[in-house]
């Protein structure tokens, strides 16, 4: 990915973010500035400045490396998992992926996995009295 | 004589058994987290959040666990950098220098013994500051009223943007989308949506918690994927004893104690940084030159080895002087630090030295027992702690991620503070690949409510005349300073591009 591409995200973001700043409603207003003005600059002040750094900056590309791509859909995997499947069994599949990831064996992955999964849900539950999800999927603890 | 009577009761508080338990678990985390490279002392703080929230902990307990992960990992982030050439916080970058060589050369454990004596001297020097200076700010801090606060918010950020050594317009980006963070959620004087949708998450704003893990925690996941290699340089091994400490420190007493003055006055500075404050004592010493008999510098020159270290101790403890007494926070730590504060219905403004002073001081007084435990450990157990280092990388991924989930859902528990973690941290991912600096970012998103809030309410007070901004002495004072700082940093500017 290039920062091109990222800076005209950027630009983008200013730019909605400077629609919806518009669009907030003020019920009632009896100061100077009123809830508006400030997101109003701010959407301006990042599309200004992002089509700034495109014109005047020498820009970097950056590969996405495959590592860190795989990661991100590790993560988002475990993010989609874990009220459905219920943070033991999602925990310990996503730290597996995680631990195959960065170079160990199956064994040492799936005893990460394992291990991290009960002791946190240990350390949350009981001692610090966190309910972590048990899992939509079962139908257990809602 | 009102001083004396706080430093004793702070003394009481920080003697209790909670805070003593909670110092010892703070400093052992932070010497953790410092001592492996990738994770930062704002990562341990984010992570350690949830726990004080779900413990209930009081405020100035919570408050000393988090000073104690502040600067044992700043304490720590020297050993991976002379044992492994790695800097285990970015704060002691300029520490392998001389480090690394000395270690090779074998005298390992002597350089982690005298750094650790420069640390405990540095901070030592700050905490003294910190506390001959609390009362006083105090003082100051009385005068402040809604245009006085605005102005001063504004002067950090000109700070932090001028004196980061990163891309000008980089620095404003970040703080632009710190800032735009800080909008989302109920406003306070209308009762106007901003942002929010129809999504209850969002009415109070978007999470301290989620910030905080999102960019700190695991964007560095993501970052450390991308060399998984990174750290796991051959260690050397301590082989030496230490003997004869104080006779061989006394010897670079000079070179301690200029390198703490240069820590103590960057720290004091909002925007610099311990990075900064490493580099520039380093940076001194070398323009000084080795004596006579001296190893020269790169090759494991003594001074060289210290001077950054005491240098960054004293930044780190002085950083709490306009964040306690202020309540400025100077770089992403403190920034946490703040947010903390806040988190636990304090309102860490300049009257937080007046309306909390038992909070501040319990600080102050345990930071005096934590800066003489951090040396006693690192005396005596340092040892063990390369072993820390050895931890392999799929154990620590796994459990950045996992940690980082499981705090923001110990706050909130819904999917969607979830998602925003994951996203805020993808996308901060990408400002770090890119060079975007994250203090800026941080101290955007902290600052930002009372920076708009302040400037509506002067508003409000004056019915809309702006000259309120620049009626008193304060005020003169702090624009000429923001004056100065922006001439300054143009001057710098013009010099470097006319040179180059």
């Amino acid at each position: 990915m290039s920062e091109r591409v990222f800076l005209i995200f950027l630009f983008a973001c200013g730019a909605v973010y400077l629609y919806f700043g518009l669009k907030i409603e003020v019920p009632f207003a009896y100061e100077p500035l009123g809830p508006r003005t400030f997101p109003v600059l701010l959407g301006c002040c990042l599309a200004t400045l992002s089509v700034l750094a495109l014109v005047i900056h020498p820009m970097s590309t950056m590969p996405l490396k495959g590592s860190v791509a795989k990661l991100g859909l590790a993560v988002l995997f475990y993010l989609l998992t874990f009220q459905l499947l219920g943070f033991m069994p999602a925990t310990t599949i996503s730290t597996y992926i995680i631990a195959r990831l960065v170079g160990s064996s199956w064994m040492q992955g799936l005893l990460t996995g394992l291990i991290l999964a009960i002791a946190f849900y240990g350390i949350f539950h009981f001692l610090l009295g966190v309910p972590l999800p048990l899992g939509s999927l079962f139908h257990l603890g809602g | 004589m009102e001083t004396l009577h706080f430093f004793w009761q702070g003394f009481i508080t920080a003697a209790m058994p909670i805070n003593l338990l909670m110092l010892v678990a703070g400093i052992s985390l932070g010497m953790l987290v410092g001592a492996i490279p990738g994770i930062s002392a704002a990562n341990g703080i984010a992570l350690m959040l949830p726990v004080t929230y779900t413990f209930g902990l009081a405020p100035e307990t919570a408050l000393i666990l988090y000073a104690g992960i502040y600067y044992g990992a700043k304490y720590s982030g020297r050993i991976s950098a002379i044992l492994a050439d790695v800097p285990g916080d970015i704060s002691s970058f300029a520490t392998r220098n001389e480090g690394y060589p000395l270690a090779l050369s074998g005298s390992a454990g002597k350089a982690l013994a005298l750094t650790a004596a420069s640390s405990f001297v540095g901070g030592t020097l700050a905490i003294l500051l910190l506390t001959g200076t609390a009362a006083f700010f105090a003082d100051i801090g009385s005068a402040f009223g809604p245009p006085e606060y605005f102005v001063l918010i504004f002067f950090v950020f000109v700070l932090i943007l001028t004196l980061s050594s990163t891309v000008f317009i980089k620095n404003l980006i970040s703080l632009c989308l710190g800032l735009m963070m800080s909008v989302v959620g109920l406003d306070w004087g209308t009762g106007a949506f901003r942002y929010t949708s129809t999504i209850p998450e969002l009415f109070d704003g978007i999470d301290f918690i989620i910030v905080v893990i999102g960019v700190f925690a695991l964007s560095e996941a993501f970052l450390l994927m991308e060399k998984p290699g990174r750290g796991r340089k051959e260690t050397v091994p301590i082989e030496d004893q230490v003997h004869g400490l104080i006779p061989q420190y006394l010897r670079i007493k000079w070179s301690c104690l200029r390198a703490s003055i240069i820590g103590l006055l960057i720290g004091i500075l909002p925007g610099a940084g311990t990075y900064v404050a490493n580099l520039a004592a380093y940076r001194f010493e070398k323009k000084l030159g080795p004596g006579k008999n001296e190893t020269p510098f790169g090759k494991g020159n003594i001074h060289g080895l210290i001077a950054p270290e005491a240098a960054n101790s004293a930044c780190a403890l002085a950083a709490f002087i306009p964040l306690m007494a202020l309540g400025i926070p100077g770089s992403a730590t403190t920034a946490v630090l703040h947010g903390a504060l806040l988190q636990m219905n304090i309102d860490p403004g300049p009257t937080l030295c007046r309306s909390h002073p038992e909070i501040i001081w319990a600080m102050i007084a345990s930071m005096y027992f934590g800066n003489l435990l951090l040396l006693l450990i690192n005396i005596k157990l340092i040892r063990y702690f390369p072993r820390v280092l050895a931890i392999p990388g799929w154990v620590l991924m796994p459990m950045i991620v996992v940690v980082s989930f499981v705090s923001v859902y110990a706050v909130s528990e819904s999917l969607v503070s979830l998602l925003l973690m994951v996203l805020i941290g993808i996308f901060s991912y990408g400002l770090r690949k890119f060079n975007y600096p994250l203090a800026p970012l941080v101290l955007g998103y902290v600052l930002g409510k009372p920076f708009e809030d302040n400037l509506r309410l002067a508003l409000a007070i004056s019915g809309g005349d702006f000259a309120v901004l620049w009626q008193n002495w304060i005020t003169i004072l702090l624009w000429s300073c923001i004056l100065f700082s922006i001439v300054a940093k143009a001057v710098v500017q013009l010099r470097s591009s006319s040179r180059q």
